[in-house]
Order: C-alpha cells, then structure tokens, then sequence
C-alpha cells in the first residue's frame, strides 16, 4: 500500500513543488526549479519498484473520491514497465533539451506520468475514467507547452476531440456502470450481457478510438505529436495513445460472446487508418509528424487484434497478450525514435552513432530480424491464427499484418530522408542519458522476449535463426526499402524537380489531412449556430416590443375613475348596490 | 292593506326620496334638505312602530322626539358648513 | 423528518436563527464609520453559526432530531426542524454566508450605505436559514417571502437605474412566483391542514392524492410554478441574468447560497417531504419535472455560450446547473436523490467560487467581459488558478466535487430507467465545456491584448495580486471544491450526507 501511495504520490508531490516554485518569484526559487527539474526522473523510481516488486493484489482506498483500486494483473505490469521507462527517460531529457520553462514541462509530466500509472493500473470504473480524464487534459498542457501558433492550433484541435473522447467515455462507463461492470475484470462480462452492448461498444470504440488515433478520429495526432515538445511527444506516442488500448482491453466484451460485426468494424477502420496513414505520411517533410503517422499506423495494427479478439473469442486471450507485448515494443521504439530526433537536432552526440541507433530503431519498427519488433510482429500473427478477414472475401489476416511492416519501412525510409536533410544545432551533450537512449532502442529486443515467454500462456517466439521466419518477417523490410531507394532515385530526375509529390512540403495533404475539413465544418456549425441564436434573439425583441407597443389601457381607467370620482355618480352606484342586496335579500328570504 | 301597513310604506317610501335625493343631487342645500326629508320618513316608520301594540310605545316616541331635536342642531351645522364651503365660490362672484 | 428519528424539544434551531437576526438588526442602526463594530458583529454571528452547526450535525446524523414549535394562527403553528436534510442546506448556507461576508467587507470597502448592505445581508442568511430549518409548509411560505422582501435592497444596492430596473424584475418574478406557492400552500392546508415535512411524504397528501387526484395534480402544478421561479426552470429564469446587476458579493450569495437553492430545496422538500415520491409519480408529475428540468439544463447551456459578459455567462451557468438538481430530484431512484442533494451542496460551492473570481477580476482590474480577459493569470495567478478549479469543477471533471455529484445522477437515470437523463447529461457537460473551456484558454493562454490598462499599469511585484479579504474566500472555496470531490468518502462529507438523507425518501 505504501509503495502504492509513494508511486503515485511522489510525482504528484515534485510536481506541485514545481508549480509553487514557478508561481514564486526570485532567484532562489529560479534555483530550486532547476535542481528539481533535473532530478524529475527521479521520482518514476517507487513506481519501478511496484512494477518489480509489487503483489497483484487488489489495493483500495474507500475514502478518496468515490473509491478507488488498483492492481497489477498481466495486461497491467507489463504497460506499467513500459509507463516508468519512457517517463523516466523523457524527464532526463526534459533539462537542457532546448525546451522553453524545463520546470514547468517537466511539472506537467510528472503529473501525466501519475496519471498513466493509474490508467494503466486502475481496477475499477471511477479510478480509471479519473486517471483517463487527468492525463487526457494534463496532455493538453505539454502540447501547448510552446505557445507557437502551431502548438496553439494544435492544442485547441487536441482538446475538442479530447473532450469528444471524454464525453463518448463518460457515456459508456456510466452504462457499463449501470450494467454491473463497476470492477473492470467483471467489466467485459456485464458488457457482453448487457442489452445496451452494441451502444457500448460502440461508445468504446468512438470514446478510445479518439485516444488511439482510430481514423477518422486521428486528425489531431498528427499535429499534438509534432506540436508538442520532443520529450512530450516521445510520452504521447509511447504511452498515451496506448491508454486508449487500454481502455479497449478493459472494457469490451473480448473472450465472451463473438461480435463479428464488431470486429469487422474495427478490422476495417484499423486497415484504413494503418494503409492511409502511410499514405499521409509520406508527403509530409516534418520528421515529427511523419513519426506521428507512423504511430498512427501502429496503432492501427494493435486495432486489428483487438477486432479479431472481438470476433473470435477462442483466440481473444492470445490476442490480448499479442497486443500488450507489441504495445511495449512499439511505445519502446518510438520514444527512441522521437527522442533520436532531438538527440539528432540539438545533442552533440556524433552523426555516424546517431545514425547507427536510429537506424536500428527504425528496423526494429518495421520488425526486422533480431530486434524487438522482430519478436512483436511473430507474436501477433502467431496470435491471429488463422482469422480471416470476412469483407475482403476471407483473406487471411494473418497474410495482411506483414504489409504494415512494409508501410512502417516506407515511413521511416522518408523520416530518414528528411532528418538527414535538417541542420543539427548540436549544443547540449549529456551522455549517461544519451547512453540510456541508444541502449534501449538497441537492446529493446531483450526485455520484449523475455516478456513474451514470461506471460502466461507463452507467446510464441520466433526462432532466431530459423530461415523460415526470418524471410517470412524480412520480406517487408527488404521490399520496403527497395522501394524506398527506386523512389529515391526517380525522384532525382530533373523533370520531377517541381513537382509537389516527388518533394513533399506538407503541402499536398497538410498535417492532419482532415482536419481542415472538419474544422472548416465546426466553424460553419459554429457560424450557423451563432445566426440562430441572433434570429431568435431578435424575433423575442420584436415580440417584446409589440407587446410594450399595445395601447395601455391606463388613460380610459383613469377617465372612468374621474368620473365615478363624482358625488353623483358613486351616490348612484351605492343605490344600486344597496337595492340589488336588497332584493336578493328579500327573495332569499321568502324562498321555502 | 290596513292603516298602519299604508303609513309604514309611506315613511319607506319618503326615506327613499330623501336618499335618493341625497345621493343624486349635486346643491349642497338640496342635499341638507333631502336629508331632513329622509329622517321625517324614519321618523313616521318610528312612529308605526311605535303603534303596533295595543298600547303606544313610549320609547320609540321619545326616540322620535329625540331624532327631531337632533335633525334640528344637524340640519344648522350643516348649513353653516355649507355657508363656509360656498362662500369663496360666491366671493369670486364679482 | 424521518418517522422514527429521536425529536428533541429544543431551542437551538432558533438560536440558529438569532445569531444573524440580532446582528442584523443591529447593523442597522450603525453609522458607517463604525466599521470594526459591524466587521465584528458580522463575523461573530457567522462564526456562532458555523459552530452550531457543526455542533449539530454529529447530532443529526446518529438520528436525533431537534423541533422548535410556536403556535402562530389559530391551528397553526411555526416549526423549526433541525434534521439532517435541513442542517444540510443550512450548513452550505452558513458556511458560505461566513465566506461571503468576509468577501463583503473586503468587497465594499468605502462604498456608500454599508450598514444598510450588511443588515439586509443578515436578514438574507436569516430568511435562508429559516428555509432550511422549516418545518412545516406554512413556515417554509413565511420565510421564503421574507428571502423575497429582504433581498430586493440588496440586488438594488448601487441605486443606479440600471441596478433598480433590475431590482423590479426580480421582485416581479419573485413575487409572482411566491403568490403562486401561497396559493398552493393555503390550499393544500385547507383541504388537508397544517403540513409537516415527513421523509417519504405526509400521509394526508398521499390520501387526497388518492381520493382527489385532480385537485392534488392542480396543487403540485401550482406549487412547483412557484417554486420553479427561484430555482430558474425555463422560462421562468429571466430574473437571474438580470439580476446581475447586483455587486459581485450580492451575485455570489444569490446564486450561490440564498435564493436559487431556497428554490431548489424547496421543489425536493414539496417532491420528497410532502407528496412523497411514488405520489407525485403517480400523479404524473414527477415526469413533467424531470422533462422541464431536462429543457432547462439544455437551454441554459446554449445561452451561455452566447454570453460575452463573464456575470452573464455564469447566470445561464447557473440556471443550467441548477436544473441537474431539479431533475435529479424527479427521477425515482436513491442514487439520483442522493447525488441531486450532493449537487445542492457542491454546486454552490463550485459557483461561489467562479463568482469571487469574477469580482476578483472586476475590483482589481476594472474587467467584466471575457474578451477582455486575455492573458489575465500573468498578473492574477493564483485567481486564475481558483477560476480554473472551480470551472473544471462545473464541467465534470475527476477528482473534483462536480464530478462526485454528475456520476450518480447518470447512474441515477440509468438506474430508474430513464437513459435520456444520460444523454441530457452528457449534451450540457459538452456545452459546459464549450463555455468554460475559451474563458480558461483566454485567462493563461492568449497573450493580453496590446496596451490593456491592467498591463500598463505598474504594480509591485513583491505584494499578492489582490487584497486578502477578496483572494482567500475565493481560494477558500477553491480548496473546498477539490476537497469535497477528493474526500467524498469520508464520513461528514456531502456525499455520504445526501446519501443518507436520500435513504428516508424511499421508505
């Protein structure tokens, strides 16, 4: 329990150090900010010690909201890993990173750090949307952090289809709630029997989807990602996005009653948004944002297991399992390969090196032989058996996973492209860190294996040397970067000097392709809204002025008045009324 | 109808005009005489009543009596508040 | 009242009522210059309450219950209750009345017709306790008209003709309203007499209910008019943008504490004490209710977003919010009641926050509009950051006490069978969040407007951005938000309070 409370409440406490020692003015304060800053990573370390050593017991406190738990079962350790390495390495980055107010960045990613801890470990309903909702908007603040127009532009479009997500989340814990899932692992069970499922599922899909960069809801991921700080974005690809994973594993109904219509659906938005991305991505000259549709792409890869997972609830567990080992390998590599793009801009750390780390991280992505992605993708498709793909006539899925390795290749082959082309600043060099960063894109594939085999059942591992899995998993990194290289080289023709295509600028499809669509269509609805609201406002004006405009009655009362004023005429009235109560007097009483 | 009944819708009948005279009419002197026209109409109610028995009522007779010396006083106090009313509307009279 | 409650004969629910009569009285008769005597005054009599308070609710909670009765009209009587869903309401009153006054005092510094303020501002918190310590129909009717009366002087305060234009809307509205609930209460007493409050509603009510349904529907109709002009159900809420004009301490504790929770208490107690809840849903009112209530929460929301003025957009704030009480209360279910009431309490700590705020940003920076506000947390931090408490507060966002009162109301829907409460939920918290969200990009995002006179201005760096008496009520009540979500499971909290009171509705 203790090492529960420290976790979480270190990072919480360093964070609001931070916060005081930034509203505070002077130069001690100054001083405090700095040490604090570079000693942030510091505060992941109770956390490292629950991930190793922490029982998987439930852990409740009845008192704080409306009661919260935790606990580390196998979906949950392994993500909680993943969460303390990538924090602890994008705080270490945070100082002398080039980065504008370290100490406030860091604050907030202390507290976004605490945040994912509790998605990833929360063991009910009201504890997971509480860490959900905390870490969607403290996302909101390290993507604005740098107060350009681009990150402002960003940031807004984070938020509305943050709170977007949130409401479809709300929506679905408050009926998964209803339906008895207040526990997440009765959670699926209430779901699958609940009469309202396909609305929640539906609710999931739209709600996480915004988070895991579903498409069509991925439109802000491209800019976040790029927008924000190079140690943020390196915790938004890394482990962010995976909470919308997260919230899928949770919450839909995997390993009970098949959902083959959901699955479908998810198969079918997972393949758009994985091919297209590769599409999008490879007119962009951002290095960040190409990095982001990659993310994107990946993501739609895990969204492809989560769909067959749905569909067929036989091979749900192994599914689940898949994802969660490829969830670490992918958030692993792509911190790496955001964090190389700051090494590669502003470290002093030699090119060759940087290119040798980046490079291996690269393959590792597209799932090249001997790295972790090696082991990751195997993983998966060892999973997916032998599921078909209904609405492409039953192909195999098994035989369309490989292609988003060829995508990743095409990807990272332009990222590489376009990095190489930028300046390097190289002013800062910090090595114990620098160590750190090329040691874990390099040596990623140790921990990922040693993963696979220790959950329960085993995932099946590659054999390192056999032929047959190696040219299975190679075939796309090969074709990849054949590709890659003929683009290259028809690109150099002096015919094709012009064209938008063969140079991309960002321009053909800006970052975000859609975006500009939807934003175009907010601010007609916004307009729109705006004309009714006056039309109704002047409509009631005018009603009200027609009311005030009929004649008052006043004057005609005030003659009448004058007039019954008058000794006659009130004499008369009085005369009247006494011979009226007299009658009726006198004709009630003779009446038998 | 017997006697007594015509003289009782008799006095009714004067205290009506008296009233009706009181309260239509707009000379302030009109209206004092019409009151004195009313009370003599309750005063021969009164005095109707008074009969009614077999022996005469001696204390609706002194009431009667009463009413006659108060009409008197209120009939002159009334008339010199009338003077006083009506004295600036003659004094603008030129 | 629960029916097997321990009823202690006791005096101090009127000492309650004394500790801000008598001050008030007394203010009166001050002249302006005796300030330490009416500062004094007014805070010992906040303090004495609080601390009855307090003192009370161990007592009321472990069952006990304390009735105070004078005969008052010939078979009637005046009935002062403390039981646990009074000490409720009069513990958000006194509580915030105390934080109040102190923002009062600051406020009002050297403003003119200051006793005349602070007697009227005690006479308010007395009629408002006096609503929550009512016991019966006809003592709830005789205080609520007092709160009219005694409110009028201070939404007319600056006497400017703006400020008395508003002042006659309201009392239009509120007197109105209020000839509608004595209609309602005069009849209901004649057909059944004298009314106590009873937790799951008076027998005699349930009987007419039974025997004259018409004439009961007739009643419940007349009575939630009334009722529904101060607690702003559509489209009886005009009076509350209007009466904006009042100065902030005056907004904060109309909208915040006296008059738009006297409204609102007043439906659950009709709903709950008096018809009881399976009668008023036999009735087929309950329905009605809920469906006005629903309009209101919509149609609340969508006004402010409209709203450039910041005093303006929290009123339509207000009426929206006020109306998840409202409908809470009409929905057949103790998680429902039980996070409606939680509402009561959080919502008017939330909202009392947001309006310090917003005097903060008019006294120190002469600024009402949200345009205007660009950049303002650069030189106001700490407000921006109480502003930003309570706004993420009011849209629902965990850990903070808006959150604590949302979920069970829409479990609450889910649980009596009626989703559309969840969709209605969901519709303002996106509205919500479409109108706070810009006021919090505004205050620490956009940089402040060239030659703003507040940026211009120098000030020392070293002072706080405002004065004490203004800056910590609203910190105060900031802390208290993120408090009442964060510890919403201990034992006193709001929460577990409403919940135990929404427990005696279901008998």
């Amino acid at each position: 329990m203790t090492l529960w409370v420290l976790a979480l409440g270190l990072p919480l406490a360093v964070a609001l150090l931070l916060m005081v020692a930034t509203l505070v003015s002077g130069p001690r304060a100054g001083a405090l900010r700095d040490t604090v800053c570079r000693a942030a990573w510091l505060a992941t370390l109770p956390a490292a010690t629950l991930t190793l050593t922490g029982g998987d017991e439930v852990v409740r406190l009845d008192w704080l909201l409306l009661g919260v738990s935790a606990h580390l079962d196998e979906v949950a350790r392994p993500l909680l890993a993943l969460t303390v390495v990538l924090y602890a390495v994008a705080l270490a980055f945070v100082p002398r990173s080039g980065a504008r107010r370290g100490p406030v960045l860091s604050g907030f990613l202390l507290v976004c750090f605490a945040a994912s801890v509790g998605v990833v470990a929360a063991a009910d309903v009201v504890t997971f949307y509480l860490a959900f909702t905390v870490m969607s908007f403290t996302g909101y603040a390290l993507v604005l952090h740098d107060r350009t127009a681009g990150a402002r532009r960003a940031a807004r479009i984070y938020m509305v289809m943050t709170v977007l997500g949130e409401s479809a989340v709300l929506a679905a814990m408050a009926l998964v709630t209803a339906d008895g899932g207040l526990v997440l692992a009765d959670a699926p069970a209430a779901v699958a029997a609940s009469e309202r499922r396909d609305l929640i599922v539906a609710l999931l899909l739209v709600g996480f989807g915004v988070k895991a960069g579903t498409a069509p809801l991925h439109v802000w991921l491209p800019l976040a990602h790029s927008a924000a700080p190079t140690p943020a974005s390196a915790v938004l690809s890394g482990v962010m996005v995976k909470a919308g994973l997260v919230g899928w594993l949770r919450f839909l109904p995997l390993g009970q009653d098949a959902s083959p219509g959901w699955g479908t659906t998810f198969v079918l938005l997972a393949l758009l948004g994985g091919f297209l991305a590769v599409v999008a991505g490879l007119l962009q000259d951002n290095p960040k944002v190409i990095l982001a549709y990659s993310t994107i792409s990946q993501m739609g890869f895990l969204a492809v297991l989560v769909g067959v997972a749905l569909a067929e609830p036989g091979l749900a567990h192994a599914c689940v399992l898949a994802a969660v080992v490829y969830a670490v390998h992918h958030g692993v590599t792509k911190a790496s390969l955001f964090l190389g793009v700051q090494v590669w801009s502003s470290e002093r750390v030699p090119r060759w090196t940087t290119t040798t780390v980046l490079a291996v991280a690269g393959l590792s992505l597209a799932g090249a032989p001997f790295t972790s992605g090696y082991v990751a993708k195997y993983g998966a498709k060892e999973a997916v058996g032998d599921a078909t793909f209904p609405a492409a006539g039953g192909a195999a899925l098994a035989d369309v996973l490989p292609w988003f390795g060829l995508g990743s290749t095409l990807l990272l082959a332009r990222c590489a492209v376009v990095l190489w082309r930028r300046e390097r600043k190289g002013e800062h060099s910090a090595p114990v860190r620098d160590g750190v960063w090329a040691a874990s894109a390099v040596v990623a594939v140790v921990p990922v294996a040693w993963l696979a085999q220790r959950l329960d059942p085993p995932q099946a591992v590659p054999g390192w040397l056999s032929p047959g899995t190696l040219w299975a998993q190679s075939w796309p990194v090969l074709l990849g970067v054949a590709l890659a290289l003929a683009a290259a080289r028809l690109a150099r023709r002096r015919e094709l000097d012009d064209s938008p295509l063969a140079h991309p600028r960002g321009d053909v499809v800006p970052p975000g392709d859609v975006v500009a669509v939807e934003e175009r269509a907010a601010l007609a609805v916004g307009r729109a809204l705006r004309r009714a609201a006056a039309r109704l406002g002047s409509v009631t004006g005018r009603v009200r002025t027609a009311l005030a405009a009929t004649p008052s009655p006043l004057p005609a009362l005030s003659a009448v008045q004058a007039r019954l004023g008058l000794w006659e005429a009130s004499g008369a009235v009085l005369l009247f009324l006494a011979a009226a109560g007299l009658l009726l007097a006198l004709t009630g009483g003779s009446s038998p | 109808m017997t006697r007594l009944e015509l003289l009782l819708a008799l006095g009714c009948a004067v205290l009506v005009v008296g009233l009706v005279a009181h309260l239509l009419a707009r000379d302030l002197v009109r209206r004092v005489v019409a009151l004195n026209v009313a009370s003599a109409g309750v005063m021969i109610v009164l005095l109707v009543l008074a009969t009614r028995g077999t022996e005469p009522d001696p204390v609706a007779q002194a009431l009667v009596l009463t009413g006659i010396v108060i009409m008197a006083a209120i009939t002159g106090l009334a008339l010199a508040l009338v003077r006083r009313v009506e004295a600036p509307e003659d004094e603008e009279a030129p | 009242m629960n029916p097997d409650a321990q009823v202690h004969e006791s005096v101090l629910p009127v000492v309650m009522l004394l500790t801000s009569l008598v001050p008030g009285l007394v203010i009166f008769f001050l002249r302006e210059d005796q300030v330490r005597l009416r500062t004094t005054l007014n805070m010992a009599g906040a303090v004495a309450k609080v601390a009855l308070v307090a003192v009370l609710v161990p007592l009321v909670v472990a069952g006990q219950v304390q009735r105070a009765a004078f005969p008052w009209l010939p078979g009637v009587e005046l009935v002062l209750t403390a039981d646990t869903f009074s000490l409720f309401f009069a513990a958000l009153s006194s509580l915030l009345w105390l934080v109040t006054t102190v923002y009062a005092i600051g406020y009002l510094e050297g403003a003119p017709h200051r006793s005349r303020f602070f007697g009227f501002f005690s006479l308010c918190v007395t009629a408002t306790v006096g609503i929550a310590l009512a016991g019966n129909l006809l003592t709830f009717l005789f205080f609520y008209e007092m709160l009219t009366l005694v409110t009028y002087p201070l939404v007319a305060h600056r006497g400017t003709r703006a400020a008395l234009d508003g002042a006659r809307t309201y009392l239009a509205y509120t007197l109105g309203g209020g000839v509608l609930v004595l209609l309602g209460v005069v009849w209901l007493t004649v057909l059944v007499g004298p009314v106590e409050f009873t937790a799951g509603g008076a027998a005699a009510v349930a009987e007419l209910a039974a025997e004259r349904p018409g004439t009961a529907t007739a009643i419940g109709l007349v009575l939630l008019a009334g009722l529904g002009v101060k607690a702003a159900i559509f489209p009886l809420h005009r009076w509350l943008p209007v009466a904006m004009v009042a100065p902030a301490p005056v907004s904060a504790l109309l909208h915040a504490v006296a008059v738009v929770k006297a409204g609102v208490y007043g439906i659950v107690r009709v709903v709950h004490d008096v018809f009881g809840l399976r009668v008023f849903a036999d009735l087929g009112l309950l329905h009605v209710l809920a469906v006005a209530a629903g309009v209101t929460i919509v149609y609340g929301s969508l006004r402010a977003l409209t709203q450039d003025d910041l005093k303006k957009r929290l009123a339509y704030s207000t009426v929206s919010q006020l109306s998840y009480v409202t409908l809470g209360a009409a929905l057949l279910s103790p998680v429902a009641t039980a996070g409606a009431l939680t509402h009561i309490f959080h919502q008017g700590i939330m909202k009392i926050t947001l309006f310090f705020c917003a005097g903060l940003f008019a006294e120190v920076l002469g600024l009402s509009k949200v345009s205007q506000l660009a950049g303002v947390a650069r030189r106001m931090p700490l407000t921006a950051i109480a502003f930003t408490v309570a706004a993420f507060g009011m849209i629902g966002l965990p850990p903070l006490a808006g959150f604590v009162s949302k979920w069970p109301l829409a479990l609450g829907g889910l649980d009596a069978g009626e989703p559309w409460v969840l969709a209605v939920l969901l519709t303002s918290t996106l509205l919500n969040a479409a109108y706070f969200l810009p006021v919090i990009h505004t205050l620490w995002v956009r940089p402040p407007e060239e030659g703003a006179r507040w940026v211009t201005e120098p000030h020392r760096v070293r002072s706080i951005e405002a004065p004490a008496s203004l800056l910590v009520p609203a910190l105060i009540t900031a802390a208290l938000t993120l408090a009442c979500g964060v510890f919403a499971g201990w034992d006193y909290s709001p929460w577990q309070i409403a919940r135990i009171i929404a427990e005696g509705s279901y008998p």
